[in-house]
């Protein structure tokens, strides 16, 4: 045969040489990301202290050297991991939103369902207390399932809305979103305006998004929801490739399209409300980490479901180092850095498809 | 066998299909014909399970086509649709590897996908981007890509079934001949073809069964001499063209040769 026999010759869903060597360099990138968010700050640690305590503790017993280990294991070890967890969770959640959309602009902070999940995680700051109570240990949790059931709600009702005869119009979500977004964000400002509480005071947390005020209580919060995720994910990789082809003709291929949409949606639900929960909204990411990674890696999600966790926890934590050293002492929302580079990005994908489309 | 039986479709207050009955049996090319809005596309994707009948049912191999798994379905009957989008740009072999099923397959994967596009004359197209192919050569790939699955699963006996809505659709003539040559093969190798057509000249030659549909219902059904008949052409087309016989084979004008 010819040379389609040989390039056809890896087997499929395991590529090891292209998977392999992809998932390395995402991974050695977010390491080295990790690496710079620890040393980096109003206090700078080089690399090799940082490296010598991660793994051997506090290094030396001068004031110096235990402000060095509270700053680094107390302040920017959760940051970092917060950035990391909340980077993966947002990027897999869109790439999953967007093979569930077919179609590379779906990201859940564009469509409104992250400010569903930041307005369900805002009722449950200001009227949650009462409930506690009642919840006993499971109240630590109320935040991030409140968040997850608002993102859950959120993603349904834009399927409802955008589903005519097992067809999902893009323009239909993108629109309803718009709607939602603007209702949604109207909510949580009224919550924070009328609300004395203190943890709602800053109505940019929610709806512009922040790592700031990172702690180990909050990356153990997101990391169930961004492990299950990430790990989940992949599992729906073979159904969403499919999907592309429509859901006609998904069916006709052997896949069970509707419980492939409903975990999907599901898993979209998850990533965006641990991540807003702990975060607030942190817009375009889940739309730039993708398609970056589809721009080089190609479209298939068995790549692109775990790459884009990797390149999300990179990127994620890149752009946290920006937003709190740029301006510093003072620090940008997170969310403003994520949108001043995705938003362009979403513009750009729009003036391509437009061009190929005619 | 593939059975349709007392089919009915109502959509929006309009009756699409009324009381259709049909049998697709294994080794046949069934071809519906009919003018547009007469409900061919209608049946057959009810026929493929992509749609569900408002009354009546599918029995395939005796079981109700509503329980069959679509996996399990998949492995049997495969549909090439009018037009097959593509979010993404996946790589051909990519688009032919979606029709492998997840587990089980016959053969090893990647000359299963290098078969598929050397029997519709893709093999040089398997590292290219779909979505940069011509209209006519996506819908090869499409090709392929059913024709791989029905290939992957191992053989069992049972009749497997190719659906084919509007096939020609894009392709120019070498090609259009390709695909009804590669229907009648899988007539032949004892598999069951359902083909929507709108060319009556393609029609004649490809099928062994004629459908006929109007508005919904059943008009004449048989061979092509007994169903592509002037009184057809007339009260079902409302054209007014003579059919013609040449080499044992019906056709209505023009035609070359």
């Amino acid at each position: 045969m010819t040379d389609t026999a040989a390039v056809g010759a890896r087997p499929p869903g395991l590529l090891p040489g292209r998977f392999g060597l992809a998932i390395a360099c995402t991974a050695g990138i977010a390491v080295v990301a990790a690496l710079v968010s620890l040393g980096v700050g109003p206090v700078g640690i080089a690399p090799d202290r940082v490296l010598a305590m991660l793994f051997g503790g506090v290094q030396g017993d001068t004031a110096t050297d235990l402000r060095d280990a509270v700053i680094l294991f107390d302040i920017r070890l959760p940051r970092t991991a917060l950035a990391a967890l909340v980077g993966s969770a947002t990027a897999v959640a869109g790439a999953v939103m967007q093979g569930l959309l077919r179609n590379p602009l779906g990201d859940p902070g564009v469509i409104g369902v992250s400010a569903g999940a930041a307005l369900a995680a805002a009722l449950w700051i200001v009227f949650g207390a009462s409930l506690a109570a009642t919840l006993g240990g499971w109240a630590e949790l109320g935040l991030p399932l409140s968040a997850f059931l608002g993102g859950l709600a959120m993603t349904g009702i834009l399927q409802l809305v955008a589903t005519r005869d097992g067809h999902t119009s893009v323009v239909t979500v993108l629109l309803a979103g718009i709607a939602l977004t603007g209702f949604t964000g109207a909510m949580t400002g009224l919550l924070v305006f009328v609300s004395s509480d203190q943890q709602l005071r800053d109505f940019t947390f929610w709806m512009l998004g922040s790592l700031g005020g990172a702690t180990w209580d909050k990356v153990m919060l997101v990391l169930p929801f961004a492990a299950a995720l990430v790990l989940g994910a992949p599992a729906l990789a073979r159904g969403l490739d499919t999907l592309a082809l429509g859901e006609a003709d998904a069916a006709y291929a052997g896949i069970a399209v509707e419980r492939t949409k409903r975990l999907a949606v599901l898993a979209v639900a998850v990533g965006v409300g641990g991540a807003v929960a702990v975060s607030g909204v942190i817009a375009f990411f889940g739309l730039t980490v993708p398609h970056l990674v589809r721009l080089s890696l190609g479209p298939s999600h068995r790549l692109l479901l775990p790459v884009s966790a990797l390149a999300g926890a990179a990127l994620l934590t890149v752009a946290d180092v920006f937003a709190r050293t740029v301006a510093a002492p003072a620090e940008l929302p997170l969310g403003i850095v994520t949108s001043a580079v995705g938003a362009p990005m979403m513009l750009w994908l729009l003036m391509r498809r437009l061009r190929i489309t005619g | 066998m593939y059975v349709a039986e007392d089919i009915s479709r109502r959509a929006g207050g309009k009756t699409i299909l009324d009381g259709v009955s049909l049998a697709l049996p294994p080794g046949t090319v069934t071809v519906l014909v009919g003018p547009n809005g007469a409900g061919k596309s209608t049946l057959l994707r009810i026929m493929a399970g992509g749609l569900p009948p408002s009354r009546g049912r599918v029995l395939l191999h005796g079981r109700d086509l509503a329980a069959w798994r679509p996996a399990e379905l998949a492995g049997i009957r495969s549909v090439l649709s009018q037009s097959t989008g593509l979010a993404f740009g996946f790589r051909v072999e990519d688009v032919v590897r979606m029709g492998l099923p997840r587990h089980g397959v016959a053969e090893p994967p990647a000359a299963l996908v290098a078969w598929g596009l050397e029997v519709v004359g893709l093999a040089d197209a398997a590292g290219r981007d779909c979505t940069t192919l011509s209209g006519g050569e996506q819908q090869r790939v499409h090709l392929a890509r059913v024709l791989v699955q029905l290939k992957a699963t191992p053989a069992d006996g049972r009749a497997r079934y190719l659906f084919l809505d509007e096939p020609t659709t894009g392709l120019d003539l070498a090609h259009q001949l390709l695909l009804l040559d590669i229907a009648r093969r899988h007539a032949r190798a004892g598999g069951g073809v359902l083909a929507v057509l709108h060319d009556l000249n393609l029609a004649a030659q490809v099928a062994d069964t004629i459908v006929a549909l109007d508005g919904g219902r059943v008009v004449a059904e048989g061979t092509p001499e007994a169903v592509i008949t002037d009184r057809l052409l007339t009260q079902v087309y409302g054209v007014d063209l003579r059919v013609n016989q040449a080499s044992a084979r019906v056709f209505v004008l023009p035609v070359a040769g």
